[in-house]
């Protein structure tokens, strides 16, 4: 199988394939980042779109000090952004029209779903670095050092956007008990 | 109270994802066993973990590239030609950004430059040609020297152009004195701290002579 930078050469001189398959290798982690922050499937979607986009219209400008996928990300993130910047807030899926419609064998009790809920508006009320690096941690199993280099930090100040987040989130669970 | 054990701590997101030693788990649960702060974060980190994002289906995987080739495709069509001819589309491919502000900064260095070097020859005290690199350092060198030797039209344009021009540099340089970012332009790394503050300093007051004028 050939690595990103293999299918981006190709790419580059022309290979319709390549472009499929660095989309295909890419989209589903890319969507799963996107779509927790948006929480839309729409807006996720639109965002994944252009992340592609602005990726291979930019591609001569990608110097390869870091891996295509850390690029594709740091783009995705950059413009999650600036769609928050764009927008007065965000608007969630409720539970019941996504979670039991699309999911229908996860049922959550009564407590445990308020529970998840406070915990998705404490995530949200996070600032955005903070709520980015414990998403990018905790649901997307990114290691610190990935994390710094997506967000363009060091490895020090990524563990401490996590470890300022998760006490933020503590003490919002604990207040709300 | 906040526990201060930073080494389970920092060993939660692995033992959520099981991805501990046998060791490692049992000290990680004794201390569970004992601590309420880190229970409540270990209940904090599941509930993210398990957290489901809804699948958009097969259909919408298999669309995604097709839609981003067509959203290329009406991109590159509501650009404005730049030029249709070979070399200059080889330009627009080979001028990275790099490149330009590598152009840019030897343009302001160039201007920086030989205003001081005309500033220091009208000066009676000043008789022999000074080496660029003291120019920058010299305590008699200053910016408002350029306003004796330039239009005040030429100044504010000068001005405008560094607010504007070499903000994203002036940033660029922020980062490489902080120590904060690594992926800056290489020609920045080229430049001493002790340069980077110089020209700082200069873009500043750059900025400041429209703001006084």
């Amino acid at each position: 199988m050939d690595n990103d930078i293999d299918l981006l050469d190709r790419y580059m001189v022309g290979d319709s394939a390549a472009f499929d398959e660095l989309v295909k290798r890419h989209q589903r982690q890319l969507y799963s980042l996107i779509y927790r922050m948006v929480n839309d499937h729409d807006d996720a979607a639109e965002l994944l779109q252009k992340t592609f986009v602005k990726a291979f219209l930019a591609v001569s400008g990608f110097e390869r000090r870091s891996s295509f996928k850390t690029w594709l990300y740091r783009i995705a993130i950059n413009l999650t952004k600036n769609f928050y910047r764009d927008r007065s807030g965000f608007e969630r899926v409720p539970l019941d029209d996504v979670v039991i419609k699309k999911e229908p064998k996860i049922i959550y009790s009564m407590m445990d779903r308020q529970k998840r809920e406070i915990l998705r508006s404490a995530v949200a009320a996070l600032p955005h670095r903070q709520r980015l690096t414990v998403l990018l941690r905790i649901q997307e199993g990114k290691k610190f050092e990935e994390i710094a280099e997506m967000l363009k930090c060091s490895v020090g100040t990524a563990k401490a956007n996590y470890h300022h987040a998760v006490e933020k989130l503590k003490k919002m669970m604990q207040d709300h008990e | 109270m906040t526990c201060k054990r930073d080494d389970i701590k920092n060993l939660m997101p692995s033992y959520i994802e099981r991805l501990l030693s046998e060791d490692q788990i049992i000290i990680v649960e004794a201390h569970l066993e004992e601590c309420q702060d880190c229970r409540m974060e270990i209940a904090v980190l599941k509930m993210l973990a398990e957290e489901r994002i809804p699948d958009p289906g097969e259909e919408f995987w298999q669309e995604i590239p097709y839609r981003v080739k067509a959203e290329m495709e009406r991109e590159m069509t509501a650009q404005p030609k730049t030029g249709a001819c070979g070399p200059l589309r080889i330009l627009d491919r080979f001028i990275q950004p790099r490149l330009a502000w590598a152009l840019a900064a030897s343009v302001f260095a160039a201007l920086v430059i030989w205003g001081a070097a005309t500033y220091y020859q009208s000066e009676t005290h000043r008789t022999a040609s000074v080496a660029p690199e003291v120019f920058l350092e010299d305590d008699y060198y200053n910016v408002s020297g350029l306003a004796a030797i330039y239009e005040a039209d030429d100044i504010k344009g000068l001005s405008a152009w560094a607010d504007v021009g070499l903000k994203e540099m002036y940033g660029q340089m922020e980062m490489v004195l902080n120590g904060t970012d690594i992926d800056v332009y290489e020609d920045l790394f080229g430049l001493s701290a002790r340069e980077l503050e110089r020209f700082m300093t200069l873009i500043d007051e750059m900025r400041a002579m429209t703001k006084a004028s």
